[in-house]
């Protein structure tokens, strides 16, 4: 009775031992992927037939489990997977550690509401700030002098570069062109993500834009004390400032212009023209403390093993970062700009 | 104006500028208008990497190092996408 619920074939047929053991060793499979129970049985075939077959049915069931856990096999793959997990893991941090500087990423997230404010406030109307310079911490301690000259999160200035700002200003300028649509009746789910598309690709050009120029000119950002130059993840800060004056155009005017044709009269035009000067302002003054570092301290880092290199080149080099700085500042951004807010 | 500005489409340009620096022939085009890799050093007065041209020329000799063998790769699979789903 036992048996024959469990398996059929070897009760109706006990002559034929050789294919008993397959079908029994079927069974726990099913159950437990590494199966030990069929090798045992199989290694006391020939001693004890019939015992053993008949036993070893009902029996290999907690035999598959606790087998399963002891089996030097299924540790050794235990073994196996904790270490790939461990190395994965460890080659992913370092990769990240590597290419994202995760400390200077929460100190350009470090930023309080009255910085955001203050921040956007000076965006749009950045006449009358007046200092542009970035602060430096106070080295209390003298035990540790490298690190005297490391910037103060954007909590404590104002003039320092977060990525709170742009983050948020992307995305909500990418849903705001959404409700842009849907205002007008032409949405569609895929403006969403061809706005994205977009929107990214213009950033990712302008990105690729510094950062070339920045290593035609030879400028290179300050150095954290961990090594890691954050340089690039400031150049991104920056491109992300300009999506306050774009999100201050579109609601204007789509606001005072009527929201049902996107009529682009002289109103429009004006507003556009304000934020992009302000906007301009913005990225000369600031972008200056980058672009243009003191000659005196960083500025003829890259060229200063060269003797050959001297005042005449740097002063060259000066002018010409200058002129980049504008050309950056009024000629790019009047491009990104205007593309952004068609 | 916009439709040029798709993710996608930045990727093409990419590759497609990539492809071209690597291209670029040392011996019978970079060498003939001094911009081999190994101009630098001829020039009077040591090699002088702060200049443009030599930028550009460590630039040029950069790419056509590093990409190579990606770029075989990307081809590819950019060959058999448009093959196939273009």
């Amino acid at each position: 009775m036992h048996r024959g619920q469990y398996n059929p074939p070897p009760a109706h047929s006990p002559p034929l031992h050789h294919p008993v053991p397959q079908h029994v060793s079927t069974v726990p499979q099913l159950r437990s992927p590494p199966p030990p129970t069929p090798q045992s049985q199989q290694g006391g075939y020939t001693p004890q037939q019939g015992q053993q077959q008949h036993q070893g049915v009902p029996f290999g069931y907690p035999n598959a489990f606790t087998d399963f856990a002891s089996d030097p096999t299924a540790q050794l793959g235990i073994q196996a997977t904790k270490h790939a997990l461990a190395a994965g893991q460890g080659w992913a941090g370092a990769a990240v550690n590597r290419y994202i500087d995760i400390p200077a990423l929460k100190h350009l997230f470090n930023v309080s509401n009255s910085y955001v404010l203050t921040k956007t406030y000076v965006i749009l109307f950045p006449w009358r700030h007046r200092p542009w310079s970035r602060q430096q911490r106070m080295s209390h301690s003298h035990a540790d002098p490298s690190s005297g000259g490391e910037y103060l999160p954007p909590r404590e200035d104002i003039n320092s570069p977060d990525l709170y700002i742009p983050t948020m200003t992307f995305v909500t300028y990418i849903l705001l062109n959404a409700v842009l649509a849907g205002v007008k009746g032409t949405y569609h789910p895929r403006l969403l993500s061809m706005n994205f598309g977009t929107t990214a690709s213009v950033l990712l050009i302008e990105f690729l834009f510094l950062k070339g120029a920045c290593y035609f000119l030879s400028i290179r950002g300050p150095t954290s004390p961990s090594g890691a130059n954050s340089q690039w993840l400031e150049l991104i800060a920056y491109s992300g400032y300009k999506f306050i004056g774009i999100i201050f155009t579109l609601l204007i005017t789509s606001i005072l212009g009527g929201s049902t044709n996107a009529h682009w009269g002289w109103l429009s035009w004006s507003i556009f023209l304000y934020c992009f000067l302000a906007n301009g302002l913005f990225y000369v003054r600031s972008l200056r403390w980058m672009l243009l570092p003191d000659s005196a301290a960083g500025g003829m880092e890259w060229g200063a093993p060269q003797p050959g290199v001297g005042v005449h080149a740097a002063r060259a080099q000066k002018g010409r970062r200058t002129k980049f700085l504008f050309a950056h500042s009024y000629v790019a951004q009047l491009f990104f700009m205007w593309i952004l807010t068609r | 104006m916009l439709f040029f500005f798709g993710l996608g489409n930045l990727f093409y340009v990419f590759i497609l500028l990539t492809n071209a620096v690597a291209v670029l022939s040392e011996d019978r085009f970079l060498a003939r208008i001094g911009w081999g890799s190994s101009a630098q050093a001829d020039q009077f007065g040591g090699p002088d990497t702060a200049s443009f041209k030599a930028k550009m020329i460590n630039l040029i000799s950069s790419i056509r190092t590093v990409m190579r063998i990606p770029l075989i790769a990307i081809n590819t699979l950019v060959i058999v996408y448009e093959l196939i789903l273009g």
